[in-house]
């Protein structure tokens, strides 16, 4: 069983579609993640879980139960959102006490709790502080504290990290990570920041214009994208077009050899090579590789650990990560390689 | 010398001044600066009807100001949580009648109000009531006046500080098990504070000295210290009094509003 | 022969159809004499001009039309709708007017302000017209200063189809059981001194009587009826009130219930039986009058018992001119709303002006009252 399920869930505004027939399920004590651009939906999704959006059409299941028609304050889901929403006319004490409140638990029962949770997030004794008298940082770790206290079957996460700098998003990354693991509640984290996603989830859904793309770990969405979109998405690749051959090939319309695929994904008659760049190597070293081809260097950028080579092959340029030491000259001829399994064959959508 | 700082003198200052003067018996009847200060006019403010009337307009004023509190609230809301349009055109409605003098307002609420106002008119064609009521001249059709003029000022900052209120903590007040009562207790109402603040003192310091009001809807029960100091002016010719009596206005709104400022609003924060 | 031809001719010409109010042949044959006067008078000022500042619908202007005819003087005529207005513009000494409209109550204060002039009795020949009740008032002792032009009374207008029993007195409107069943429909004037002296009126005492017992006896009285008045109203809300059927009944002043009896033929006008306030208009001439000879010409032609007859009889207002009787119309001459009979004649006062002590008395009864 799921802890949070959807099944077809449409939401439209005006003409538009939001969401368009998501079904997913998320099982207890994961990390999952909607990964995705601006507007594909996935805010909206999270928002439904919440309560704080109707579906207009499909089932929203908490657990058993159907969610539908109940109030946002009568689920229970705790929501950090994108931001925060603390309650400037409360101290941090009352911020996170606040739900507990509201359950009526009992002051020195609050209390106690509301000490645990701020040991909890890394802000002992904070509690008489004002909500203007924090950092960014602190502040994310108030509405975490916040939405946690009442200790939620699941907790939703709408960009919580945005507005903060690099290294505080990266040291709060791994807390969330922590809190997630020490807690085991279910986290449902909506990002656009695929570093992050592949970071910390267990599970990542990848969305756009309102449709779920592909439903995997950071690993398989990663090595095994099964849209354009995800592999283009997901870091950096390279886009081959031909179609499948015979099974295990692929040819390439402007290249003269076929390509060795992996079996799995014959029939395909119009698709793309998906193959990133630090998976391509470039001559000396192809020992064993699949694939050979002859290359032309066209361009080398350094990136400092390592360099960015455009090479033409056939007529097609591909992008290359390659140890900066490798002495590269451009319009240098030279050979690149590549094996099997670290290319995908994706069915190739127009207009991408 | 900018020009608001002689404006400001000629109009505000020196008329404020011979009011002074007057109300310390610095000026005698022939017009005429003496520099000796008499306070008789404030002894007879105490042993006069004065104290009684005041007592009146400070009853009226918090009835008016509670009143469009209760009324002028939910008002505002209403139109807080509109969309765009829909909250302009709202706004537009309640600012209309500011387009008209507040002079023709009065007299329109009479012309509703009147023994041949529309209300009797309608019910006395119904066969409801036999004779026409007596709506006017007293001092609920004051009130009702009143709370007519002023509810826009209650509104216009409620509405402000409504605004601002970002939704999302509503939104965070729901999803920590606050229905929708209490997160109007806790969210919603402290948040507006200050715009109940801004809106009952717009509304009461006006009203407490409101003269026309009174004088046109109002009957015998209904003579408030605007009437009080239009009477002694302009009836009883005695300027000395008067002033008095005004200057123990002014230092009495100052001073509730000071002690309003001290106690009530506390600073304003803004959502994060 | 031929002058006096071409004199009645003029008149001829010029009266009748004035602002739809017709002289009679009568008062135009009257007219003739003083006219001739004028003429004479006319021809050897070197002022040709006066301006007379006044209450606006207080003249017939058929009278002007014929005094500047007559004279060869011109009339600038300016009127007012309020004196405060007119003691506004007056009280500069700068306005420009030479013969000033003033209510009774407002010329001591204007006396004292330094606007007024001293009239020159000698230019004044028909001061003898005037009714002696009317000389020497107390606001004016001697009439150095100013000389009626047309009274009226305060006292009690009332809706005749609504009020079932006539009101006869100051009883009528100030006794509760009396006014009870008018409760909220009843209202008294919102001045100072004129329900205190229409207290004081019905108590059998004067109406400038300043005794303390029996000016405390007066708020008792006002006190008791205070329950069942609507409000305390000047003319602008008793007016269209009464009109309006909003007001039943209502102490006012006599000019203006008869405007309001022209927009409501039911409203009437009493004087009440036991006398009420008489109050005087009158001509002055001011200080820094640009033609004080044509001042006086004009104040003497007023005086001139079939001019002001006229005056009255177009404006239904009482004047104060004793040979004036014989021109007044009947409908004028015998409406007990404007001439009283004599007996409640005897008892209408004029408003005496109140000395500082005696104000603040009537302050303190009249705050008790409206507060």
């Amino acid at each position: 069983m799921f802890e949070v399920e959807l099944v077809n869930v449409v939401k439209r505004f005006g003409t538009v579609m939001a969401v368009d027939h998501v079904s997913l399920g998320i099982r207890k004590n994961e990390f999952y993640s909607f990964l995705g651009p601006s507007g594909c939906g996935k805010t909206t999704t999270l928002r439904m879980i919440a309560g704080l959006e109707d579906p207009d059409e499909g089932i929203v299941k908490l657990g058993e139960t159907v969610a539908n028609d109940i109030p946002p304050y009568k689920r229970n889901v705790g929501i950090v959102f994108q931001h925060l929403a603390l309650f400037p006319h409360m101290s941090v004490f009352d911020n996170i006490a606040f739900g507990l409140k509201m359950a009526g638990m009992e002051k020195d029962a609050i209390r106690k709790k509301v000490d645990e949770s701020l040991e909890l997030v890394g802000l002992p004794g904070y509690g008489d502080r004002r909500i203007n008298q924090l950092s960014g940082g602190q502040q994310q770790r108030v509405g975490i504290a916040r939405a946690m206290v009442r200790e939620p079957g699941v907790l939703l996460l709408d960009e919580p990290l945005g507005p903060l700098d690099l290294k505080i998003r990266q040291h709060m990354q791994l807390e969330l990570k922590r809190i997630q693991k020490q807690v085991g509640t279910t986290f449902i984290y909506v990002t656009h920041d695929q570093g992050e996603a592949l970071t910390m989830s267990d599970n990542i859904a990848v969305m756009n214009n309102g449709r779920v793309e592909q439903i995997g770990s950071p690993r398989d969405i990663y090595e095994r994208p099964k849209t354009q979109f995800v592999a283009n998405f997901i870091g950096e690749t390279n886009f081959l077009e031909g179609t499948s051959g015979v099974p295990g090939t692929f040819v390439c319309k402007d290249l003269p050899n076929r390509i060795l695929v992996e079996d799995g994904e014959e029939g395909i008659r119009e698709g793309v090579l998906s193959i990133r760049p630090e998976r391509v190597s470039i001559a000396p070293d192809l020992r064993g590789l699949d694939n050979l081809f002859d290359a032309r260097v066209e361009d080398v950028v350094y990136q400092g650990s390592h360099v960015v080579v455009s090479v033409k092959v056939g007529r097609n340029l591909l992008k290359i990560r390659a140890n900066p030491a490798v002495p590269l000259k451009v319009r240098e001829k030279t050979r690149i390689g590549w094996n099997k399994t670290d290319a995908t064959v994706i069915k190739l959508e127009k207009d991408r | 010398m900018s020009p608001t700082v002689i404006y400001l003198a000629v109009f505000f200052f020196a008329p404020f001044v011979i009011v002074l003067l007057y109300a310390f018996g610095m000026i005698d009847i022939h017009r005429q600066l003496h520099f000796v200060v008499s306070l008789d006019y404030y002894f007879d403010f105490f042993s006069s009807v004065a104290p009684l009337v005041f007592g009146r307009s400070l009853l009226m004023a918090l009835a008016t100001t509670a009143a469009c509190l209760v009324l002028g609230y939910p008002m505002s809301y209403y139109i807080a949580v509109k969309s765009g349009r829909q909250r302009e055109t709202l706004m537009l409605l309640v600012i209309i009648p500011f387009w008209v003098s507040f002079l023709l307002r009065t007299y329109a609420l009479m012309t509703i109000l009147d023994v041949n106002g529309i209300i009797n008119v309608t019910l006395l064609s119904l066969g409801l009531i036999s004779q026409p009521l007596n709506l006017m001249y007293n001092t609920q059709a004051v009130l009702l006046g009143m709370v007519y003029n002023y509810l826009p000022f209650m509104i216009l900052p409620l509405y402000a500080s409504m605004e601002k209120l970002d939704k999302a903590l509503l939104e965070a007040a729901g999803s920590l098990g606050a229905g929708p009562a209490r997160s109007f207790l806790h969210v919603t109402l402290p948040l507006t504070r200050s715009g109940i603040g801004a809106g009952s003192i717009l509304v009461f310091v006006p009203a407490v000295g409101e003269f026309i009001i009174p004088q046109l809807l109002g009957g015998t029960e209904s003579f408030m210290i605007g009437n009080l100091i239009w009477t002694l002016f302009l009836k009883a010719r005695n300027l000395w009094f008067g002033s008095a009596v005004s200057i123990i206005l002014i230092a009495l709104v100052v001073l509730m509003v000071a002690l309003y400022m001290k106690y009530i609003t506390k600073g304003e924060e803004m959502a994060i | 022969m031929a002058a006096t031809g071409v004199a009645g001719a003029a008149v001829g010409a010029v009266a009748g159809n004035y602002y739809g109010a017709q002289t009679t042949r009568s008062e135009e044959e009257n007219l003739k004499a003083q006219l001739e006067e004028l003429k004479k008078r006319g021809a050897l000022l070197p002022e040709k001009e006066v301006r007379v500042y006044t209450w606006s619908e207080y003249i017939h202007d058929y009278l002007i039309e014929v005094f500047k005819m007559n004279t060869g003087i011109n009339v600038v005529y300016d009127t007012f709708e309020s004196p405060d207005e007119m003691r506004a513009k007056v009280s500069t000494g700068q306005s420009g007017y030479d013969v000033v409209m003033v209510p009774d109550y407002m010329v001591p204060e204007m006396i004292e302000l330094g606007v007024l002039a001293e009239l020159d009795t000698a230019q004044l020949p028909n001061i003898i017209h005037l009714d002696d009740k009317f000389k020497n008032p107390a606001f004016d002792p001697g009439n150095k200063y100013s000389i009626p032009y047309l009274w009226g009374t305060t006292g009690i207008g009332w809706n005749s189809a609504k009020v079932t029993e006539p009101i006869m007195s100051w009883a009528d409107v100030l006794e509760p059981d009396k006014v009870r069943k008018y409760e909220k429909t009843v209202t008294m004037l919102e001045e100072m001194r004129e329900p205190i002296a229409a207290a004081l009126k019905y108590l059998g005492y004067s109406l400038n009587d300043t005794d303390d017992a029996h000016l405390e006896e007066a708020k008792q009285i006002l006190l008791k009826q205070k329950p069942y008045l609507a409000k305390f109203a000047g003319a602008n809300e008793y007016i269209p009130g009464l009109a309006g059927l909003r007001f039943m009944i209502s102490q006012a002043y006599s000019g203006d219930v008869f405007v309001a009896a022209d927009e409501n033929p039911d409203i009437k006008y009493t004087i009440p039986d036991e006398g009420c306030t008489l109050w005087v208009d009158n001509m002055t001439v001011t200080k820094n009058a640009p033609h004080p000879v044509a001042a006086h010409m004009w104040v003497n032609y007023i005086l001139d018992p079939t001019v002001i007859a006229i005056i009255s009889n177009v404006r239904y207002y009482a004047n104060p001119n004793k040979d004036a009787f014989p021109f007044l119309n009947k409908d004028v001459a015998e409406d007990p709303a404007i001439y009283p009979p004599e007996d409640v004649y005897k008892k209408l006062e004029i408003l005496k002006p109140a000395t500082p002590e005696e104000l603040e008395k009537y302050q303190k009864v009249w705050l008790e009252v409206v507060g």
